[in-house]
């Protein structure tokens, strides 16, 4: 599942989530809406939601990483930001939001790294290209090494 | 190239986060920046790119020092001859780069600029309000939590927002 899901997804999603229209533009004031709720962008979400699907547990969709991301950022109570996703049930969103935070940092060892300070590298930024919001390769996602 | 042969290749810096008071009460949890419980944690910036390499924590605020928490882990995986940047609180050890061991006003600038770098690393990481507020839920969850920003806030420092650039260049 985790290759159809595009930049795009998270987008409108985020976006219904903000009290936006699905097909919100990607206008400035727009994208830092995305990343005030997320504290990312979507193309980032992408790479989270390649690299941590397939250790969510069976049934995850790609906007339960939203919710996690949510969680994170805004860190109400969870009666404010269930009601935020839609309305859902208080103990799914805590089923998902743990699952999700967890996910993601089981990632650390390979994203932060003291091999990062060792190793020489030229900044590659490509990566802007690779991860701009609404880019068409959004579905593309590089390995961050 | 981005390590220009500086005997520093890191940045390291202690930071708290709020928690709520655990049960039992210990003065171990007191933190002396919030006057109230948190969790420590170090964080290590690569200083030529700005990048985060290094997060380890948790550990309770008021009886870990800066120091202690450098000795016991980052110490042992430092380079031979590697030397760290740091702030006054992790002055007193031969591996530790203090702000006031520099032979000239440009040194100390640089240094200042590195360390200052280090602190908005940090404050990125405080807009995960999660991080920045008190912690409701068990403690052993924060830990999770604290990885999973400093995963999002790397990608976000590799890609979207780089942290502002920096000249450091000493070499003993």
């Amino acid at each position: 599942m985790s290759d159809t899901i595009t930049a795009q997804s998270f987008w409108n999603e985020g976006m219904k989530y903000a009290g936006r229209s699905e097909n919100a533009q990607p206008t400035f004031v727009n994208k830092k809406r995305f990343k005030s709720l997320f504290g990312t962008t979507p193309g980032i979400c992408v790479h989270l939601w390649s690299e941590t699907s397939v250790m969510l547990p069976n049934g995850a969709q790609f906007f339960h990483l939203l919710w996690g991301l949510l969680f994170l950022t805004v860190y109400a109570n969870e009666r404010v930001l269930s009601a935020l996703v839609g309305g859902v049930d208080e103990k799914t969103f805590r089923k998902w939001q743990w699952a999700v935070v967890s996910s993601i940092s089981l990632l650390k060892p390979e994203v932060v790294s003291l091999l990062k300070a060792i190793q020489s590298f030229p900044v590659n930024m490509l990566y802007k290209t690779y991860f701009h919001p609404l880019n068409q390769n959004r579905s593309t996602c590089v390995t961050v090494s | 190239m981005k390590q220009n042969g500086s005997i520093c290749l890191l940045c390291v810096d202690g930071t708290d986060c709020r928690v709520n008071n655990p049960g039992r009460f210990w003065t171990g949890w007191f933190s002396h920046k919030f006057k109230k419980a948190g969790l420590r944690y170090e964080v290590a910036n690569c200083i030529q790119t700005g990048w985060i390499c290094w997060v380890k924590g948790p550990f309770a605020a008021g009886a870990w020092p800066d120091i202690s928490i450098f000795r016991g882990w980052l110490k042992k995986e430092l380079l031979p001859g590697e030397l760290i940047e740091a702030d006054a609180g992790y002055r007193g050890d031969e591996k530790v780069r203090a702000p006031e061991d520099c032979t000239t006003l440009g040194d100390y600038e640089m240094k200042f600029n590195a360390r200052a770098r280090q602190e908005t690393a940090n404050e990125r990481l405080k807009n995960f309000k999660v991080l920045a507020t008190d912690f409701r839920h068990d403690l052993s969850k924060h830990e999770d939590c604290f990885f999973a920003c400093a995963v999002i806030t790397q990608l976000n420092l590799q890609t979207v927002e780089p942290l502002f650039g920096i000249d450091y260049r000493i070499y003993n």
